[in-house]
């Protein structure tokens, strides 16, 4: 049904239930709103948009009140007029002199209206209301608050964070976070949504790096988030002159929706920070034979320490003091020759397989595609590999095996359409927070999430059930819970016949794991499995997503195999609200993997060991190509430490921190002939370099980057390049070139038309219509279409178009908890910190909201070993120890602690194990055996003591 | 949603009182109000922080959406509160009837103001809006008893005889 009405004598019609203003929208007629904007639910408490309706007693707030056939609205007679100015003097009252707001960020709405109005206050004015000052990013003054609920639905019902409420009443009403706590103390994740949402000066940005200024007096460059696989849309306003980011926007578009984490929003700094490696470097003779330099990698290995009498760093980013006496400033020329020389002469000397690189997930699909056309043409060989070996390997080569494909089969946005959704090994409100604030909005409107994880992880606290099962017992509970779909006749059969094979096997195979079995062994009640088994096999639609609790163990792609049966015995595949999605970790780790920075394939996943595609890319490239496939990450590393891989070129990554064992690959590291480091800061891992090379950050290139959902997005230079800093495809190129295999690219776009030519997931994309908000690949039409969000409605892209069902058996962990290591070590993220910490701890607001490593472990655990919340504690494992900063929380289980692995101090690494799994290639990172020792008392920061009181929601 | 059988910070009796509420309303907030009289009154008759955490366990709420509860609605007591609760109306009815005299003479006698308890904890003074009995102001509620037409020996009587 609709209705007509006429606004200000235009006429339009509009379906029954459109508000006034809404309607008013779309017949062109503007009415000033303050506490209303579209993307929120709409409360009408302002009153700003009060309109005169013919006929009506009094006049109506446009924002809620609905159109009626026939209605006849006036938005801008005298009285409206004369009201809408009273107000805004009455609101102007009790505003502060000035704007904080036009004093910073600029839009002000209400000092806008003011002007628009020609407002002289003539009331007395008060000014007595606080200001908070205690969060890190944020200023709050409660003087220029309206109170027009904007930041409480911001905080609510967008980011689904649940801290800002309303306490008081009459004057003395504000809002407050959690129980009337000051901002910073609150469980406030600092997100910013309330700060854009403030239609006044209330919530502010706090300056960063230069002072704030309005956003018309900065470029503005449209570009994405380079922290996690979210890839949220931002726009990045810049002071030209300074070369410096001011302040950021969360930019709609059809992913993120406009919304942003603190890394997101807060975390741009490090780009700016004086750290950033400007010339290329080269090592001076003294420095050799090759060993850690600073005195925190020397003694994050524990081995070094006693021997040299430097003294212990407090922690902290590398210490150039200590490492740049090691090397000397070059020019390009000399740097990319003396790299380019010594890398051929490996090549001539060992061969090609004596040479490797490591790609990064942080660059971009065309410098990805590059990177392994230079390894694979220029070195002559596949020992080719990047961070996705130590995330989601594991998940591809189940996905693979299974179905086809590696990528995701939905988007994370589409959990809308689902009524069950198992969300399991992903600390998701951490690792991807926007990605989680569709699924914590999804669980309001009615979606049961299903949280499966050893750590209560934040999302659990929206979780219809969460299960909180013992590490490493995932096989066991996904059996059981096909065992009961089975048993119960859930299975989709006309699915399963149609679409897969081998059914059979699953079905024997779980035979043995009744929920009473599987119970003893995963420490939940057999209801709750039998419970989850009926909710998921009886739902219209289940999705699946999970993270790296289920893909970085021994067994990880025994774990993705069981969720991706699950899913495909019910059917819940190629529709809206299904589908299976591995949520990717780096901003651009699926188009990394897209674009073949993986050993075994070229781009689009195609194997460098078929004849017929190797020849293509021989054609294509003008040589002969191994068609042995390379060695993967660890592989290589242990190739180092033997003497079998002599030479590596390493583009922004740092298996220093992020690789299991660091002692191994210290060693290791120590031992290449030739290493070649290219990246924006001295890594620990640079240490170990005789080159260096300078690169520029993800804001300060052209190209596109691919995210967790398959959207490909076009990264736009945001900044130039410090100092004589070059953009990483060109160095890719200079350096190919010099090694004698020329790549005479002039522009990043003609490298993406190569990668669409060679292998056609991208095809039909181009920069332009790629636009602002970038196209979920596959996309056959992109001038009218987003791309695809589901995919495989009607078969695979396997041999026979059907899915293969895979059956595993639990198998145990490599090494368990015993008398000596009493305690299970998790290691993942923070919210605020990104991987080896490089960027997130160069960044102001991120580094002053978690400044130093800790270990979390349960209250009881603490008592146990007689430690408080902030004591020093000594963690070991059989490979080596750490020390660092008890804090206590109830997320984990008893006799399980965790580790962040962002702290080169305290590098959890250092605990972990190399064992890898035999298919996925990926390491244990999930489960090592360790002890906890005290070592002496601390203080808990002032922050954690706080908040740690404060439940989360 | 949690199942139903409270959190374990509630009595028996309480949470059983609470989801006899819950049947009552279509959704489980809509009980918070009755619920918080009952969980105040358990928690010696003011609903701290700590309190207000466990209730909005027990409700599966932020924490804030109760916390603005209790600071908007006067009969929910943020700070503690003495071993009664003595109301008194200063809405225009009591106050042409003398409220504003009784108002005074309590600071005189006892010592309190609007707010205060007394220094023996017997009671703690509130001055409230309309109480809904203007036909026999001046009055004033204790706890949950009323005493209406009050003079200032009526009411030294009933505050005297608080135990
Ligand atoms: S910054 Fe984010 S989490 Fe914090 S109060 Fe604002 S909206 Fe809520
Ligand atoms: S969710 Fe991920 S992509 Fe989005 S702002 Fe945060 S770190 Fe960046
Ligand atoms: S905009 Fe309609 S009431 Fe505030």
């Amino acid at each position: 049904m609709s209705v007509t009405l006429t606004i200000d004598d235009r006429q339009v019609t509009v379906p029954e239930g459109t508000t006034i203003w809404d309607a008013a929208c779309q017949a062109g007629v503007e009415i000033p709103v303050l506490c209303h904007d579209p993307k929120l639910r709409p409360v009408g408490v302002c009153r700003m948009c009060a309109v005169e309706v013919e006929g009506a007693r009094v006049m109506a707030a446009a924002c809620v009140r609905e159109a009626e056939d026939g209605m006849v609205v006036r938005t801008a007679t005298e009285k409206v007029e004369r009201c809408r100015g009273m107000l805004t003097e009455l609101l102007l009252s009790e505003q502060p002199k000035q704007s904080p707001k036009e004093a910073t960020t600029g839009d002000d709405k209400l000092f806008e209206l003011a002007r628009a109005y020609g407002v002289k206050v003539r009331l007395p004015q008060g000014n007595s209301r606080p200001q908070d000052d205690s969060s890190p990013a944020i200023a709050v003054d409660h003087q220029a608050c309206i109170l027009c609920d904007q930041c409480i639905r911001a905080c609510n019902d967008i980011q689904n964070n649940d801290v800002i409420g309303r306490t008081g009443k009459g004057y003395t009403t504000r809002i407050s976070f959690d129980l009337d706590n000051a901002m910073g103390k609150s469980t406030c994740v600092t997100c910013g949504e309330c700060v854009a949402a403030c239609p006044t000066g209330a919530l502010i940005n706090k300056e960063i790096e230069v002072p704030l200024r309005p956003r018309e007096q900065l470029k503005t460059v449209p570009s994405v988030c380079p922290y996690c696989g979210v890839g949220c849309a931002i726009d990045y306003h810049v002071d030209e002159k300074e070369n410096k980011v001011v302040f950021v926007d969360g930019r709609d578009n059809p992913g993120s929706g406009g919304r942003l984490c603190v890394k997101g929003r807060y975390g741009y700094d490090y780009t700016a920070h004086p750290h950033r490696l400007q010339t290329p470097l080269i090592r001076v003779d003294s420095a050799y034979p090759k060993g850690p330099l600073s005195a925190a990698v020397q003694s994050s290995t524990g081995e070094y320490e006693g021997k040299r009498k430097r003294k212990r760093k407090p922690g902290g980013i590398v210490d150039y003091d200590e490492v740049m006496p090691a090397f000397r400033e070059a020019t390009w020329d000399e740097a990319l020759d003396f790299a380019a020389q010594r890398l051929r002469e490996i090549k001539e000397q060992h061969g090609g397989g004596a040479l490797a690189g490591f790609g990064s997930a942080k660059c971009t699909n065309e410098e990805a595609y590059l990177f392994q056309k230079l390894v694979r043409a220029g070195f002559g060989t596949n020992n080719v590999d990047h961070c996705t070996r130590l995330c989601h390997a594991s998940s591809v080569v189940a996905l693979l095996e299974m179905i086809g494909s590696g990528a995701v089969t939905t988007t994370f946005g589409d959990i809308k359409n689902a009524d069950v959704a198992l969300i399991t090994g992903t600390n998701t409100t951490s690792n991807h927070p926007v990605a989680a604030s569709f699924f914590k909005e999804a669980a309001r409107a009615g979606t049961k999430l299903i949280v499966v994880d050893p750590i209560r992880t934040g999302i659990a606290d929206y979780a219809w059930r969460f299960i909180q099962i013992r590490s490493s017992t995932d096989v066991t509970f996904y059996n059981a819970v096909m065992h009961v779909i089975i048993e119960e006749g859930l299975v989709d059969e006309a699915y399963v016949q149609k679409h897969t094979y081998d059914f059979d096997k699953v079905k024997e195979s779980v035979k043995g794991y009744t929920p009473d079995v599987a119970a003893g062994i995963c420490g939940v009640p057999a209801e709750a499995i039998r419970e989850i088994a009926l909710a998921y096999g009886r739902a219209r639609a289940a999705v699946t997503y999970w993270g790296m609790g289920m893909s970085q163990h021994v067994y990880g792609t025994d774990n993705c195999r069981c969720i991706i049966s699950l899913c495909l015995m019910t059917g819940n595949m190629g529709k809206h609200g299904a589908g299976l999605h591995p949520l990717r970790g780096q901003n651009n780790v699926q188009g990394a993997s897209d674009a073949g920075l993986i050993p075994m394939v070229f781009n689009d996943y195609q194997s460098v060991a078929d004849d017929a595609i190797r020849a293509k890319y021989e054609k294509h490239w003008g040589l002969e190509l191994d068609p042995k496939p390379g060695l993967t990450m660890v592989e290589i590393i242990t190739g180092a430490l033997e003497g079998t891989v002599k030479g590596m070129y390493m583009v922004g990554e740092n298996p220093f921190l992020s690789d299991p064992n660091t002692n191994k690959v210290r060693r290791a590291l120590a031992n290449l002939d030739f290493l070649v480091v290219q990246d924006i800061f001295l890594t620990e891992t640079a240490e170990f370099a005789d080159v260096i090379l300078p690169s520029s950050s993800a804001l300060e290139k052209l190209g596109t980057v691919t995210n967790t959902d398959r959207r490909v997005q076009v990264v736009r230079p945001v900044l130039t390049p410090p100092g004589e800093a070059r953009e990483d495809w060109r160095v890719i190129c200079d350096l190919s070139t010099r090694i004698g295999y020329p790549m005479p690219y002039e522009h990043p776009e003609e490298v993406f038309q190569e990668m669409i030519e060679l292998g056609g997931a991208y095809k039909n994309l181009t920069y332009e219509n790629l636009g602002l908000s970038g196209k979920l690949y596959p996309c056959d039409d992109p001038e009218n279409s987003d791309g695809t969000v589901v995919m495989f409605g009607d078969g695979f892209p396997t041999e026979n178009g059907k899915a293969r069902f895979v059956p595993v058996q639990q198998s145990g962990p490599e090494e368990l908890p015993d008398e000596e290591y009493p305690f299970v070590l998790i290691t993942g993220r923070m919210l605020e910190h990104w991987h080896t910490g490089v960027m997130t701890r160069r960044s102001r607001t991120l580094d002053a909201i978690e400044p130093e490593a800790i270990v979390e472990m349960l209250g009881e655990d603490l008592q146990k070993l007689g430690v408080v919340e902030g004591d020093l504690v000594q963690v070991s494992s059989r490979r080596g120890s750490i020390r660092l900063k008890a804090r206590e929380t109830h997320r984990m289980q008893p006799g399980s602690i965790f580790i962040p692995f962002h702290f080169r101090e305290a590098a959890a690494n250092v605990l972990t194990s190399e064992k890898l799994d035999p298919d996925g290639k990926i390491p244990e990172f999930k489960f090592s055996a360790v002890k906890v020792e005290r070592v002496v008392a601390g203080a808990p920061s002032e922050r954690r003591a706080a908040s740690g009181a404060v439940r989360r929601r | 949603m949690r199942p139903v059988s409270g959190n374990g910070k509630f009595s028996a009796e309480l949470v059983k009182r609470v989801e006899a509420l819950w049947e009552r309303y279509p959704d489980r907030k809509a009980a918070l109000l009755p619920a918080l009289h009952l969980i105040q009154k358990e928690r010696d008759g003011w609903l701290s922080d700590e309190t207000i955490r466990d209730a909005a366990e027990l409700f599966d709420v932020p924490d804030m959406h109760i916390k603005g509860i209790v600071g908007f609605y006067d009969m929910f007591h943020g700070q503690p509160v003495g071993r009664h609760v003595v109301r008194l109306c200063k809405t225009l009815s009591c106050k042409l009837r003398g409220a504003d005299e009784l108002r005074a003479h309590v600071r005189e006698k006892y010592g309190v103001l609007n707010g205060e308890t007394t220094a023996d904890g017997r009671f703690t003074f509130k001055c409230f809006e309309c109480l809904g009995h203007c036909e026999v102001a001046p009055m004033m509620l204790v706890d949950e008893e009323k005493h209406t037409e009050l003079t200032t020996d009526k009411l030294d009587a009933v505050l005297e005889a608080l135990a």
